[in-house]
């Protein structure tokens, strides 16, 4: 009789501290998750976690890297509105910067600074999607040797026209249009070489006209998490 | 009798006359590349997936082997499917474009001579009063000897079927529009003449 009841007792204890360890395990599992997260914009597989930004950051703001492209050749095609595109990405760029940071202005840096930032000029598209080769982390430790408070904000666009959409009406085939606008933009951190902030947008079957409403609204989603903490 | 001599000699002559006019409308046989007729041995290295944006699944190996089918039993070329890119590490589409030789030398095992890397621009499929394909890919084969790109090209591929049995075609679009994008990106790769031709 004694036993029967100390092994209901026995089995009350163990019950109890399993539901202690259920409750506890359930408490905790939605703060790992946001613990897990960066704010913002959750980093690629296999890119480097975002990185924290120094506290008084000098951003420069490369001049955008334009491409315009036929989907069928390997051929850069040669638009009229380029610098329109430009003028809006750079727009873009700094309204989403805001007060966030200062904005050097490329015409009043130093000869140095700006040597070092053309030398990551032709290689702003890499840049542009967080990916920060050994030659783009030698040009940013150049620049950080000048200013370890220098942080480069890179563009990439690029606009591909193709073949559009089509509807066969005696076999019912269809297609979709073949054109797409991208948009990729990167803050690299100089005194880490590590990306701090990245963004993207793709609009598939669309090549978005500088003029078109679409083109803005794409630009402020593509900067819509940025932030530099 | 007579008539029938003449009447039989007119038919050999026009048939004679025929037979020169289709002679002479025949293209001349284009000799071959020698660049092209020099390979020996193709590595396909695997392939590079240069796509921005979300990315739907696809089988990089299979895309890869049918690169080597298409290269192989399309174009007469001897080709093989290498599993690394070797002392490259990870290509990006930049490297490729702008090629110097020494980085051309480290594309494939060693031992390779012609090394083609193809990469996936984009592949989608969506549904519209149907379905639809859309795929990209682009293509660089280098002589790893001279460092030198021997052949560049683009290859984009579209599928689509309208209405409900379109709908429900949605699963091969990507497919069917994947393999029109590699037929068209290995055209311009002049065909190697039979064996015993």
């Amino acid at each position: 009789m004694a036993t029967k009841a100390q092994w209901v007792i026995n089995m009350k204890i163990h019950s109890h501290t399993l539901s202690a360890v259920l409750v506890s395990v359930l408490a905790l599992t939605p703060a790992a998750k946001c613990a897990d997260r960066a704010p913002g914009q959750a980093p690629a597989a296999g890119q480097a976690a975002p990185q924290a930004a120094p506290a008084e950051m000098k951003l420069i703001l490369l001049k955008p890297s334009i491409r315009f492209e036929d989907v069928r050749s390997t051929f850069a095609v040669q638009p009229s509105d380029e610098a329109q595109y430009e003028d809006l990405l750079i727009n873009a760029a700094k309204r989403a910067v805001g007060s966030r940071a200062t904005v050097l202005d490329m015409d009043k840096l130093e000869p140095p600074v700006v040597e070092a930032c053309r030398q990551l000029d032709p290689l702003a598209s890499r840049l542009a999607r967080g990916d920060v080769n050994e030659e783009a982390a030698g040009d940013i430790a150049r620049l950080a040797a000048l200013d370890e408070g220098y942080a480069v904000l890179v563009q990439f666009f690029r606009l591909k026209t193709g073949p559009g959409r089509s509807w066969d009406p005696n076999t019912g085939a269809i297609t979709s249009s073949m054109a797409s606008t991208l948009m990729q933009a990167a803050l690299v951190s100089g005194k880490t070489g590590k990306v701090i902030w990245k963004g993207e947008r793709l609009v598939r079957n669309k090549a978005l006209k500088p003029t078109n409403a679409d083109f803005n609204k794409e630009l402020v989603l593509l900067y819509r998490d940025f932030d530099i903490k | 009798m007579k008539r029938v001599f003449k009447y039989g000699f007119a038919v050999l002559l026009f048939t004679g006359i025929c037979a020169v006019e289709c002679a002479a409308k025949k293209k001349p046989a284009t000799p071959p590349d020698p660049k092209f007729m020099a390979i020996r041995d193709i590595s396909v290295l695997p392939v590079v997936d240069a796509r921005a944006g979300k990315k739907a699944g696809v089988n990089m190996d299979r895309l890869q082997a049918s690169i080597v089918n298409a290269l192989y039993k399309g174009k007469r070329y001897p080709a093989s499917a290498a599993s690394t890119s070797g002392e490259a590490g990870q290509i990006a589409e930049e490297d490729l474009q702008s090629a110097l030789p020494a980085f051309v030398k480290k594309l494939g095992s060693p031992d390779a001579r012609w090394v083609m890397v193809v990469c996936l621009e984009d592949v989608i499929s969506k549904i519209t009063f149907g379905s639809t394909g859309n795929a990209e890919v682009s293509g660089y084969l280098f002589d790893k000897d001279s460092g030198a790109l021997v052949w560049s090209s683009k290859g984009v591929g579209q599928a689509g079927q309208g209405g409900l049995m379109g709908m429900t075609m949605k699963g091969m679009m990507k497919s069917e529009a994947l393999s029109s994008a590699v037929a068209n990106l290995l055209a311009s790769i002049p065909a190697r003449p039979k064996p015993g031709k």
